[in-house]
């Protein structure tokens, strides 16, 4: 549950981390940089250095300094422009706003920073969640300076709030401006290229696919189309055909079924073409093997098979293609046909390889197992990886012992990695709860902390509750990062161990040590909900 | 009786329950004594009846059971031999339970047409659920039992036993009446909450910095100790010079002078479009996870409301209080209370209703509500969903320098107890204002009388927050009041 909680803090704290800046909206140009007299570039330095280092009030304070000092000079709206930045890291944004963005427009109208933070002021009320403020913003950036890239960036950022008011015009409107009528020159091509992109899925999900081609074929050169169609981040064209087709609604269905068909048509027409040539021949194959994959993501099986067929009569027999046959047969649950297709391989090796990995899906993993005893001694180049495909077969089938014999092997034939081979023994016997032969094993091993935090666990498992807490001790003095979830560990073993007074007086330890971390969080719980205890210390201002 | 009644229902949980099982015993005790000395009164009269009729002479005429002295069945429920005690009206009988029961769901009648407004009848599915709501509400679930008292009344042999029974359920009924006329008095009034009176300014006034006096003799205790150590000391070696200083400042008189906060041009402390019987009041919300009333009442959130009164100087009520959202539509629309605290420890189950009655509160009546979050992630996440999908919005990051970190209280930092979630206050921002306010640190655990152990700038700062919140949803209501006016 721990590290659940923290990768969802971590990530929440990412998204709510506010604005990146970066690139032109931070950045001021080297021919102006040129202008500053030394004393005005030593202290301008002096700032961007502990804005670089995150110290942002730190930094906020040194270019107030060089505002009061060269209040005329060259990078005076510049320091403006960064003085705000800091305000918004310090979660300041009314003040970036009033204080700093306003007056750059204010004081430096001409300057380059002006339109910036025209653009900033109404990004700011956006992330502050006042979207009418915004809005207005927005609008009087894109008016006062039509020309600059800054009138792009908030169109862009105009259709973020379409997006959350879900206004499907407004979003078609702005995007397609971005994407048709806006000259791509400088620091707009890559706002434009997003625009193009968001377009191209929003036609998508409408259905419409002439569309989206465009929109993506206005961003890229003619033979980069398919895979850009294809690709997760800029046409997401097979996840849209997946959502569409998975929809409970009939109405939705019927949409993605139209997108599919004419998906394919096209990709189909663009394959068939590039088979002419020789040279485009790689690449029409990739094309049609899209058709594939689209009728995989459409759930329509009959005629992935189909295609396939087709692919083969066309193009003839290649391992890719047998792959992709073989894929097909998996997934529709015929296990021997693909095993039959994998053994028409030309190369034999990669072919039993994915023979023995049928029997793994199937479990039987003695088949496996006997595959890659044969692929190893076959090829003494690739034996290490075969034989540690085999040991871990037999982890799965739950036969450590022969698993540990051929890590053993393998510490012998592979050298090298014989550090990875030891800790691999250490998890094959923890894992087969061996506790007291795990922990021996994992005491030779080098990744620390996971190494002490499953000799710990083994620990507690034996109860041998010091021992588990001696290394949890251990691991609080060696790794700051996991100290607060050591220290819980700590009070779950006095708990474990029938201590409950030195449990309690450790749960409180943990919310007074760490009142911020998901440890905290949890003992505090655990103290009121178990313990009914009230007073369980703690308290931060962040 | 009613002030016991009162401040049982304000216990909370289980001493709310054994209390007044007590009261129930008691009852029963006094009304099975009352009716057995009636009823062998009316015996005796009886018997002696009879006796004096047989002395006369009147031979030949023996008196049934059911008849009294005159020869005819009675309607006195104290007579055993009363009409209604005869097995062969048990229909009587069914007929004046059931009319028991229908006075029973009268008095519930507050609930009802609430529910039945909520009802969205094109939709059969909500419907279904709304009716069991509403049955189970009203305790409707009573009519299950008529059978039962029918087949009990059929198999009873002796009238006398009888009557027990008829007088058991009779009184159990109006008990169970009266139960509910109380807690439905306390779980939030429908008559609505009006601001208090008055005027002033959105910043406190400077208090007084006091010397620490150092005392000599001092234990040194672990803080991490699972002992409390908060006993108070001895009473003789309490200073009264001492106490008399501390307590001082609990109350000054004339307050509501110069200093007042508040937003208006009126006298005293308060807002301009409040009423003289207007207080502020600190509500929270009824909901199914069990921590949902963590910290209520007195040691816990009735703190805040002092603390509130000391630093405002505005009228506050005496006690907090709950309330169930199927209370807020039936309130005047400009009398929904300025704010609710949510608090819960795993979840914030809500049902479609209660969901429409705060999506209603929240964007239609100006309210605003104050989440605490008292167990982890889970009530994180719940919380969060929820008040997307209530208000149609999504949070962002209260900025440090928003005028709600601002005034009263300048708060340079989120003060946390512990962090269950981000340490970053979320808010949900609908026409400019902030309608939900979400604290991730268990706020209320610092405003109890323990303050969880945490160091006192931290729960200063706690207390800070909550004055800065309430004020905050009091004056955005007292805005609302002004533009609501013709």
């Amino acid at each position: 549950m721990a590290p659940v909680a923290k990768a969802l803090s971590v990530a929440f704290l990412f998204l709510m981390a506010g604005p990146v800046f970066a690139g032109p909206l931070d950045e001021m140009a080297v021919e102006r940089w040129a202008k500053l007299k030394e004393a005005e570039r030593y202290q301008l330095n002096v700032a961007e250095k502990f804005y670089r280092e995150h110290q942002y009030k730190v930094a906020a304070d040194e270019y107030e300094k060089f505002l009061k000092l060269y209040d005329r000079s060259e990078g005076a709206a510049f320091a403006q422009l960064k003085w705000s930045h800091c305000q918004i890291e310090l979660r300041k944004q009314n003040t970036a706003i009033k204080d700093g963005y306003q007056s750059v427009l204010d004081y430096y109208p001409e300057s380059p920073e002006a339109p910036v933070a025209a653009l900033l002021i109404g990004r700011t009320h956006r992330d502050t969640g006042d979207l009418k403020l915004a809005k207005k913003s927005y609008a009087k950036a894109i008016s006062a300076y039509p020309k600059h890239f800054a009138a792009v960036m908030a169109r862009l950022d105009l259709v973020d709030i379409a997006v959350k008011e879900m206004d499907l015009p407004a979003q078609t409107s702005l995007l397609s401006e971005l994407t048709f009528n806006v000259e791509r020159k400088g620091p707009t091509v890559e706002p434009c290229v997003l625009a193009s992109r968001q377009l191209a899925k929003l036609s998508f999900r409408a259905g419409n696919f002439d569309e989206g081609l465009k929109a993506v074929a206005s961003s890229c050169k003619e033979a980069e189309i398919p895979s850009h169609l294809m690709h997760h981040e800029i046409g997401r064209l097979p996840w849209i055909i997946g959502e569409l087709t998975g929809a409970m609604d009939e109405p939705t269905k019927k949409l993605g079924e139209k997108l599919t068909d004419a998906a394919c048509g096209w990709f189909k027409t663009q394959a068939l073409a590039g088979l002419k040539d020789e040279k485009t021949k790689a690449a029409a194959t990739d094309t049609w093997f899209a058709v594939v994959e689209l009728r995989r993501n459409a759930r329509q099986p009959d005629k992935q098979k189909a295609t396939l067929d087709e692919m083969l009569a066309a193009i003839g027999v290649s391992d890719a293609l047998l792959g992709r046959v073989a894929q097909w047969c998996r997934e529709n649950k015929k296990m021997d046909e693909a095993r039959q297709t994998y053994a028409k391989y030309k190369d034999a090796a990669e072919g039993q390889s994915h023979v023995a990995s049928t029997y793994i899906e199937e479990k039987q993993y003695d088949k496996a197992i006997v595959i890659y005893r044969q692929l190893a001694a076959a090829d003494a180049k690739t034996g290490a990886k075969w034989l540690s495909a085999a040991a871990m077969a037999y982890r799965h089938s739950g036969k450590p012992d022969p698993a540990i014999a051929v890590y053993r092997e393998l510490l012998v034939a592979d050298a090298a990695n014989a550090s990875a081979y030891h800790f691999e023994i250490a998890e094959t016997l923890y894992y087969a709860q061996r506790w007291k032969e795990c922990i021996t094993a994992y005491r030779g091993t080098e990744r620390f902390p996971h190494n002490y935090q499953h000799m710990a666990a083994a620990h507690r498992q034996l109860k041998e509750y010091d021992e588990a807490i001696g290394l949890y001790t251990q691991i609080i003095a060696a790794s700051q990062q996991t100290a607060s979830w050591a220290t819980y560990q700590i009070a779950a073993t006095h708990e474990q161990a029938g201590r409950k007074e030195e449990a309690i007086k450790v749960f409180k330890q943990v919310c007074d040590r760490y009142p911020k971390s998901s440890e905290g969080s949890q003992a505090h719980t655990h103290l009121n909900e178990k313990y009914k205890i009230s007073v369980t210390l703690g308290g931060a201002k962040d | 009786m009613c002030v016991g009644l009162t401040v049982f229902s304000r216990l909370p949980g289980i001493v709310d329950i054994i209390g007044w099982g007590i009261v129930y015993l008691l009852g029963l005790t006094w009304v099975v004594y009352f009716v057995e000395r009636a009823a062998q009164r009316i015996e005796s009269e009886n018997a002696q009846s009879q006796w004096e009729t047989s002395k006369e002479g009147a031979a030949g005429w023996i008196p049934k059971a059911w008849e009294n002295h005159s020869g005819e069945p009675g309607w006195n429920p104290f007579d055993p031999s009363a009409l209604y005690y005869q097995r062969a009206k048990w229909w009587l009988v069914s007929l004046l339970f059931l009319c028991l029961v229908a006075a029973e769901s009268v008095a519930l009648m507050e609930f009802v047409p609430i529910l039945f407004k909520q009802v969205d009848h094109n939709d059969i599915v909500k419907s279904v659920g709304s009716a069991y709501d509403a049955l189970q509400r009203s305790q409707m679930w009573a009519l299950a039992g008529v059978p039962f008292v029918i087949i009990l009344f059929l198999l009873t042999v002796r009238e006398r036993l009888r009557q027990s029974l008829s007088l058991l359920v009779g009184y159990s009924c109006l008990f169970v009446v009266v139960y509910l006329l109380a807690h439905l008095k306390i779980a939030g009034s429908s008559e609505g909450y009006d601001l208090p009176e008055g005027g002033g300014k959105d910043s406190i006034q400077a208090s007084s910095v006091k010397v620490q006096k150092i005392i000599k003799k001092k234990y040194v205790i672990n803080p991490y100790s699972s002992v409390v150590f908060s006993a108070p000391p001895p009473i003789d070696q309490i200073e009264l010079k001492e106490l008399t200083e501390d307590s001082q400042n609990r109350y000054q008189v004339g307050q509501g002078g110069d200093g007042n906060t508040g937003d208006g041009d009126g006298s005293g402390a308060g807002f301009g479009n409040g009423t003289g019987k207007g207080k502020v009041a600190f509500i929270r919300l009824k909901h199914g996870d069990r921590g949902w009333d963590r910290n209520f009442g007195i040691g816990g959130d009735r703190n805040m409301l002092l603390e509130y009164h000391l630093r405002t100087k505005q009228k506050v009520a005496d006690e907090t209080e709950y309330l169930d959202t199927g209370l807020l539509p039936n309130m005047p629309a400009l009398k929904n209370p300025p704010l609710l605290y949510i608090c819960g420890t795993g979840s914030l189950p809500l049902s479609a209703i209660d969901k429409k009655n705060l999506k209603q509160y929240l964007t239609e009546r100006h309210g605003m509500i104050l989440g605490d979050n008292h167990g982890g992630p889970g009530f994180h996440q719940h919380f969060i969903a929820m008040m997307n999908e209530i208000t149609g919005v999504t949070p962002v990051a209260i900025p440090r320098d928003d005028l709600i970190h601002q005034r009263p209280y300048a708060l340079p930092q989120l003060p946390i107890v512990v962090a269950h979630g981000p340490p970053v206050p979320l808010g949900w921002k609908i026409d400019g204002r902030w309608a939900v306010y979400y604290h991730p640190g268990a706020l209320s655990d610092a405003w109890r009388d323990d303050h969880a152990g945490i160091k006192k700038d931290v729960y200063e700062s706690c207390y800070q927050l909550g004055v800065n919140v309430m004020y905050y949803s009091l004056k955005e209501k007292n805005k609302w009041l002004q533009s609501q006016k013709p």
